[in-house]
């Protein structure tokens, strides 16, 4: 049977009707619809909620917002489980489970917790001072040692079975955070029209409004507020986002927000959404986080913050406990005391380090100028030690103390930009700086306003000033709502001097005054080094509840002031992302998109193993039954393509419509060879350079028209080219007249290669074009129509050394003609080759490729060096020639192994028989290796000094990488038909 | 004459063209549209009465589309550049068409398959849109054509219905990706 809720009040904004049953550390509670899983745990009188991160001290909840340092659980969701998930985020949902962490065997009996009694030794600085020898311990001993025992929740390393997705918005005004000042200045903008981006972390807008007892016009303030939601949700420029927390500030007014589904979303829709917002200008709204005081033994679970013990009675009905206390700094601490009293929870007292403290008529008895000086129970608090004005001692029973040190504005977004607040003495706290963000206005709270009356008027001002800024009317000011107006009254107060025992400054990372105090005598002044070497700060709330009393501790200490002290620098993400939500689809098969080919469905039909070029998925090669290796399926494609004719999509190649009057010129200045020359319906191998001389990349250029050429480059470099002559004719040559255009997609094109290509084409091009060899000789190009009609273009270029065509059609055509070559080709010996044998062709022929033209090598060094022309220039002309470069003697050749037999490892470094195998002896490398299935031989081509290395030399292959050592003769890189006569036949 | 002819395939990968319904998102492949490339040749002045004479409108400027939705309509891509579209009953060959009534003042390039095209309709179009690309749909107008990335893949993207209607349009072989994002994130919304 589930347990009552014991703690529950009657009221708050919690649906009664229904009730919701969850898990937590393994026993059933019970909550309602409305309630936080933290609000549900306090209705249910659970404190203890886990264990502190370096000495496993019992921790029970602090906040009731995103700020929570302590109530970090594990949610089991969908199989997988989501670690460090804050209690007072999540929402509760029916058969929710919950585990607590840091914790061995149990919540209630920690082992680790030995670590506190290990206290005086684990200050700050302890790992570094303790862990430095010997050395090589670090790694292997220590930090495997110390992980184990510290961190937070554990990482599930299943796949997370949840979808996340990402997006982009845009909007006149990003109002962050829908407090009063945030609906205020959401209702001002888009009353007016403006575009409105209403995001608050919350589930429900309304902010403070939700948790506070203030009135507005007579009314409670969240009824003003659910007006208000009401009235936004019928304006249409306006887009109300709740569970949505702006997370960063970017440059040019471009907001990072994660999203988070309702609980009652879909399962299949994205659990979370990171949106990037594009606002023309932002108010800031995100209001205040309270800040504990440090005191000695301040992180008891029952200590909470007092505008949390507050939220959790007003909004939630759910009391900390039956009898409290307040110890506070400031006014607002006693509002805590009426608001508990008002709910009936016994207030004992309250403690206000103001000896000048108003009374509180709300508590047993006001106790001014006095401290909390100590605190008891074992896993939750049952006494308090308080030191009167005078210095006496008391001890006070209750279960739960209120702690108010004051307000911090949450100002984040204010200072993302390398920006730094500004400290204002009046409400002891940092404000954000104007102007400090650009477009960015801060209102209500996080300006450091606090009360209702001023955020509502700041809220509205802020609106109305940033669609001036923005050109946009914003109409008549309409009167601002009645409501509270109380000044802010405190006395800053940091921490606790004079007492014995610990007191907590950053609770996530278990970092303590002491700390603090240590790190400055060790000489750690600034306080970004004292954040680094305590941790403060560092944790995943980063120090959201901690940092301002750290500064406040140092400046104390060195006796500087808090504005000399400063801040440290604040980065984006405001509250934790998750990584999935970063990624957003693009995970597993959706990491990056797919390029197919128009033979995609063909290669499948087919049996294709595939490989990504790129983002090109090609047919490898396509084994036929019975083949059980790849190599098998390989040669047994090359042996088609020279005994008889393969066919092989060649698409992924790039294409390049060039024409316009001065397009052979332009030609001629982005190839270092003649282009202008070439004649019409002719093809010529072509080689780019990049600016310094080194070859970019090699091609044909085919020649349509006195004005029309089809430029093609290799697969890889399809965008860099087209980037490249883009800049060509844009930048550096506008007066050329030339238009360029991609036509990579648009056209299918399949290599039709070996002796039977001719009499294959001759059953697929229609018959009025003549393909013999007079009439179309090798390097030949021109218009066809295929297949009874189809307009296509043949060219007749070779990349396998054999007789061979490459017929492109309009891509649509391109898997149906790949059907039609192999069905009219049966007879004649017609395979589909894929990519691993094209190379095995290619270097057999000793064709240069991606792995020759690796951003290294020079024409020269291709064997092309002739190619660079003289009598014109060209792009990387020039510079080919300078000294050094040119000077290079390394040359492309083949090699063979000596025993025929031994496969030559690719990448290899070649070097003399004897040598040692160091970098000086290095002679040159292995670029591309295959199994020749022509020669019945591996072969290799490379580059290898001719000083060191004429043809026929003998030298050893070494590849450092798998320790082979294979001897090799240097030969000529085309090893198959090296005078052209099957090309040309 | 040869004997047959060659059976199309479709960008999408399927027997049909690509239709799919998710929510208040429909999908539909467009394999019947003409397409061509279409830029200025240097300093021709004569190319804005002779495209008004085809489109019924002056080329458009930077993203814009103009011309009829059923006839011959023009979408800028870049400077004195432009995609022309049609539909391909109704223009089987927009490419020699256009080169023959642009003459010298345009270089035309056949862009028939170079393009996967699809349709969305539906009051979701807006909502998908945004989880897909940094454009700002919601200021779209009638006509506007933008070049934008999509999950890493150069898409034009252009409105026809403000709300309703959009077009999105990417390089031939991207098509079955495009597809699959598209309807991810639609099924994410239903």
């Amino acid at each position: 049977m589930t347990v009552a809720q014991p703690n529950r009040l009657a009221g708050g904004r919690i649906d009664r009707a229904r009730t919701l049953s969850f898990r937590f550390d393994g026993r059933r509670y019970t909550g309602h619809p409305g309630d936080t899983l933290a609000s549900a745990l306090v209705a249910n009188d659970v404190a203890l909620l886990g264990r502190s991160f370096k000495y496993h001290r019992p921790r029970g909840l602090i906040s009731a917002g995103s700020e929570e340092p302590n109530a970090l659980v594990t949610l089991a969701h969908g199989g997988a489980h989501t670690p460090n998930t804050r209690a007072t985020m999540v929402e509760l949902v029916d058969g929710l489970v919950a585990a607590p962490q840091n914790a061995w065997p149990s919540l209630r009996f920690d082992t680790l917790a030995v670590n506190d009694l290990a206290a005086p030794l684990l200050t700050a600085g302890f790992y570094y001072k303790t862990f430095m020898w010997p050395r090589g311990f670090w790694e292997r001993v220590y930090e495997p040692a110390i992980r184990r025992a510290a961190g937070l929740g554990r990482l599930d390393t299943a796949p997370d079975p949840d979808s996340y997705d990402r997006g982009f918005l845009h909007c006149d005004l990003l109002v962050v955070g829908a407090g009063p000042a945030g609906l205020m200045a959401a209702l001002t903008a888009g009353r007016a029209g403006a575009r409105v981006i209403l995001a608050d972390e919350d589930t429900v807008a309304g902010g403070r409004l939700n948790a506070e007892t203030h009135a507005i016009d007579d009314a409670p303030g969240a009824d003003w507020a659910a007006a208000a939601r009401a009235e936004l949700a019928a304006l249409p420029s306006v887009r109300v986002m709740p569970r949505t927390t702006v997370f960063g500030v970017f440059d040019h007014g471009t907001y990072g927000a994660l999203e988070r589904a309702a609980p009652d979303a879909p399962s299949h829709a994205p659990r979370e959404t990171f949106w990037r917002i594009f606002a023309r200008a932002c108010t800031l709204c995100a209001g205040a986080t309270e800040r504990p005081i440090a005191f000695p033994g301040n992180d008891r679970p029952g200590i909470l913050l007092a505008g949390a013990a507050r939220a959790f009675v007003n909004r939630w009905a759910a009391a900390p406990a039956r009898r409290a206390a307040v110890f506070t700094n400031n006014d607002d601490g006693h509002r805590s005391a009426a608001d508990l009293a008002a709910a009936g929870i016994e207030v004992v007292a309250l403690i206000d380090t103001r000896a000048d403290a108003p009374d509180c008529p709300f508590a047993a008895e006001t106790l001014r100028g006095a401290q909390v000086i100590g605190t008891s129970g074992r896993r939750r608090l049952t006494a308090i030690t308080v030191r009167a004005a005078g210095g006496a001692l008391r001890r006070i029973a209750c279960g739960a103390l209120a702690v108010s040190g004051g307000w911090n504005p949450n100002l984040h977004l204010a200072a993302q930009h390398r920006a730094r607040p500004a400290w204002d003495d009046a409400i002891a706290a940092f404000v954000p700086v104007p102007g400090a963000v650009p477009g960015q206005r801060a209102a209500g709270a996080a300006a450091g306003v606090f009360s209702t009356a001023g955020a509502l008027a700041g809220g509205a001002a802020a609106a109305r000033a940033a669609l001036e800024d923005l050109g946009l009317s914003a109409g008549a000011p309409a009167p601002l709502p009645r409501t509270e107006d109380a000044p802010v009254r405190v006395t800053a107060f940091w921490h606790v001097t004079g007492a014995p025992g610990r007191a907590w400054l950053d609770f996530q990372n278990d970092v303590t005054v002491k700390d603090v105090a240590l790190a400055q005598a060790e000489g750690f002044r600034s306080v970004e080094h004292v954040k680094r070497y305590t941790t403060l700060g560092m944790a995943t709330d980063q120090g959201r509840t901690a940092s301002t009393a750290a500064i406040g501790v140092m400046a104390a200490l060195s006796g500087q002031g808090i504005a000399e002290t400063g801040t440290t620098m604040v980065r984006p993400p405001y509250t934790p992302v998750s990584l999935g939500a970063l990624a957003g689809r693009a995970r597993g098969p959706r990491f990056r998109p797919v390029r197919r080919t128009p033979t995609h469905v063909f290669a499948e039909a087919r049996g294709a193993v595939f490989t990504e070029a790129g983002q090109w998925l090609r047919a490898q090669y396509y084994p036929r039954p019975g083949e059980t290796h790849w190599r098998e399926s390989v040669d047994r494609e090359v042996r088609a393509v020279r005994g008889a004719v393969g066919v092989c999509d060649v698409t992924t190649l790039g294409k390049i419509d060039v024409q316009g009057a001065d397009a052979a010129a332009f030609l001629d200045r982005i190839y270092c060879n003649r282009m202008a020359t070439l004649p019409i319906g002719r093809v010529r191998y072509g080689l780019m350079l990049r600016e310094d001389g080194i070859v970019m990349d090699d091609g044909t250029a085919a020649r349509l028209g006195p004005d029309h050429f089809i430029v093609t480059t290799t697969t890889a470099n399809a965008g860099a080219v087209t980037r490249h002559m883009e800049f060509a004719r844009q930048c550096l040559w506008p007066g050329m007249d030339v238009q360029l255009v991609s036509v990579t997609d648009a056209w299918a094109q399949i290599a039709v290669a070996g002796p039977n290509a001719r009499r294959l084409l001759r059953r697929i091009v229609d018959p009025p074009h003549d393909l013999s060899n007079q009439t179309f000789p090798f390097m030949a190009c021109g218009a066809v129509t295929v297949c009874g009609g189809l307009g296509g273009r043949l060219f007749r270029i070779s990349f396998s050394g054999e007789l061979a065509y490459e017929l492109a059609v309009p891509a649509r055509y391109g898997n149906a003609l790949m059907d039609e070559l192999l069905d009219r080709g049966a007879d004649l010996g017609a395979t589909p080759y894929g990519t691993e044998a094209l190379g095995v062709l290619r270097i057999e022929k000793g064709h240069a490729a991606g792995n020759e033209l690796n951003g290294r090598t020079t024409a020269a060094m291709l064997g092309l060096g002739r190619m660079v022309s003289g009598e014109k220039d060209s792009i990387g002309a020039v510079l080919s020639r300078r000294e050094g470069l040119a000077g290079d003697d390394r040359r492309l050749a083949g090699f063979v192994p000596l025993d025929g037999t031994s496969a030559i490892p690719g990448g290899a470094h070649l070097l003399r028989p004897g040598a040692r195998a160091e970098a000086a002896n290095v002679l040159g490398w292995i670029s591309s290796a295959a199994f020749s299935p022509t020669l019945e031989s591996p072969i290799a081509l490379g580059f290898v000094a001719l000083a060191g290395a004429r043809m026929g030399a003998t030298l050893r292959a070494v590849s450092p990488v798998d320790g082979r050592d294979i001897p090799v003769r240097a030969v000529s890189p085309h090893f198959v038909d090296p005078d052209g006569g099957r090309l040309r036949g | 004459m040869a004997e047959y002819r060659l059976a199309p395939t479709f960008a999408c990968g399927g027997a049909a063209p690509l239709l799919a319904r998710h929510g208040a998102v429909t999908i539909t492949e467009r394999p019947d549209l003409a397409l061509a490339a279409l830029a200025q040749r240097a300093g021709d002045a004569a190319l804005e009465a002779l495209v008004r004479d085809v489109t019924g409108a002056p080329p458009p400027g930077p993203g814009r589309i103009s011309g009829q939705a059923g006839g011959v309509q023009l979408a800028w891509t870049g400077p004195g550049q432009w995609l022309a579209l049609a539909p391909a009953d109704r223009h089987p060959d927009l490419a020699g068409m256009l080169v023959a009534r642009l003459g010298a003042a345009a270089s035309v390039t056949d862009q028939a398959g170079g393009w996967v095209c699809l349709d969305l309709d539906g009051v979701g179009c807006r909502a998908l849109l945004e989880r897909l690309c940094p454009l700002d749909t919601g200021a779209m107008d009638a006509g506007r054509a933008e070049r934008t990335g999509i999950e890493h893949m150069g898409c034009l993207v252009i409105c026809e219905v403000p709300g309703q209607r959009y077009r999105v349009m990417a390089a031939r072989s991207f098509a079955v990706s495009l597809a699959d994002m598209l309807e991810t994130v639609a099924r994410g919304l239903v």
